[in-house]
């Protein structure tokens, strides 16, 4: 959505408040256009709480809304995060295969700097892809969070609502403006709520991303021909030397 | 080397009572040692090929069994699959257990892993050859020897109460 609605044709506040031209749309329409495209390129996110999806619903905007409690039937949103330290007998075969795998899943690598790896896994899928990569190595370590996001995405989604209902009315304004003063005042206040409605939905773009596309941090350690497992409370923990890593050689 | 020279020095100090806890074990043909310390002592042959002795103080009531399904629980649990079991023999007539795990994890080339395993009264000692699977093949004849060049030291477990006797009394 455009900042600067209403001014990209001219600069001449007559031109447009006391006489506009007979073919130029309103920026009502334009506006309505513009919204169209954008939620069609970034439609209305997913939300994924126990392997199912549904859609957000937007509860109706009302003067109550902005503070009110959060609705029974409001998706939750739920972040995940996970972090986990490998310890891979073949730490490039590994890299590999897990692109591979995350790529499958439909996510994606978000970034990979030696032996640490970052990659956004779609949430429905993330404790399973989490399992599958956990078995490509030992797991020396493993945390697991799950953020609960609802509150905030409500909040952004209604401010969104209110930001939107204020930026046509005061298009609306705009359009009936008598003076150029008028004019200016609208415009100056339409900028302001632009630019918060535009902040406002890139807020709720990475939200939608973070609770969509879930993040795991990686750490893969080669193992090395001495490395000890862990035998948590084991008194015996012999059987940590006996492997084919502390034996075999690369 | 340490290993030998404790094992030595164990030896001579007991060897009026006809007991060696530890026992040298040397490089076997094909093979060149690597690392040693006074637990353990490890090996490389061919390419992958590795092989390791490792030697622990055994503690009341440890028998062959006990181990031996000790190692054999928690390597199943750590991923590996277990191919075959066979008995083993020392030199000194010590009776042990053999075990033949392969390892496979997605991402990983396959690894084979033999244990062989033997307990005497004080010690036990673990005999490891592990390598890619596909260094097996040539390999599997020679386990038996490999592991069974090992002399185990201390008395057999609850079976020599003169060697028991003699050990404390040495002490």
């Amino acid at each position: 959505m455009s900042a600067s609605v209403g001014h990209q044709t001219s600069n001449d506040p007559f031109d447009r408040v006391t006489s506009p031209a007979p073919r130029r749309e309103s920026p009502k329409k334009r506006l309505a256009e513009q919204r169209k495209a954008l939620a069609a390129a970034d439609p209305e996110p997913e939300v994924f709480l126990a392997g199912t999806t549904a859609a957000v619903e937007a509860p109706e905007l009302t003067a109550e809304t902005a503070t009110s409690p959060l609705p029974e039937d409001f998706a939750r949103q739920v972040v995940y995060y996970g972090a986990m330290s490998l310890a891979v007998y073949n730490q490039t075969k590994a890299q590999t295969r897990i692109e591979a795998m995350v790529r499958e899943s439909g996510g994606y690598v978000q970034s990979l700097e030696g032996e640490l790896m970052v990659v956004r896994i779609p949430a429905p899928k993330f404790r399973d892809m989490a399992e599958k990569i956990g078995g490509l190595g030992r797991i020396e370590g493993q945390s697991f969070t799950a953020e609960d996001v609802t509150e905030d995405y409500y909040a952004l989604s209604t401010r969104i609502k209110v930001l939107e209902s204020t930026q046509e009315q005061l298009l609306t304004l705009l359009e009936r403006a008598r003076t150029v003063s008028e004019a200016l005042e609208v415009r100056r206040a339409l900028d302001e709520v632009t630019l918060q409605l535009e902040a406002a939905l890139g807020k709720q773009r990475l939200l939608s991303s973070e609770v969509s596309l879930s993040v795991l941090s990686l750490s893969l350690k080669q193992r090395l021909p001495d490395s000890d497992t862990p035998s948590t409370n084991d008194p015996f923990p012999w059987v940590d030397d006996i492997s084919v890593e502390g034996t075999a050689w690369r | 080397m340490a290993l030998r020279h404790r094992a030595m020095s164990v030896a001579l100090g007991l060897s009026s009572v006809g007991c060696a806890p530890l026992i040298d074990y040397s490089a076997p043909p094909g093979f060149v040692e690597a690392e040693a310390d006074w637990q353990s002592q490890r090996y490389k042959g061919k390419d992958s090929v590795g092989l390791r002795v490792t030697v622990y103080d055994n503690v009341d009531g440890g028998t062959l069994d006990y181990w031996s399904n000790d190692l054999k629980t928690k390597l199943i649990v750590r991923g590996y699959a277990l191919e075959g079991t066979s008995p083993l023999r020392a030199k000194n007539d010590v009776p042990g257990l053999r075990y033949d795990f392969k390892l496979e994890r997605e991402g990983d080339e396959v690894m084979f892993l033999s244990v062989g395993l033997f307990v005497t009264d004080d010690y036990r000692y673990v005999t490891q050859l592990a390598g890619l699977q596909e260094e097996y093949a040539g390999l599997s004849s020679d386990v038996p020897a490999l592991f069974q060049r090992l002399e185990p030291g201390g008395c057999k477990v609850g079976k020599d109460s003169v060697c028991r006797a003699k050990t404390n009394a040495a002490r």
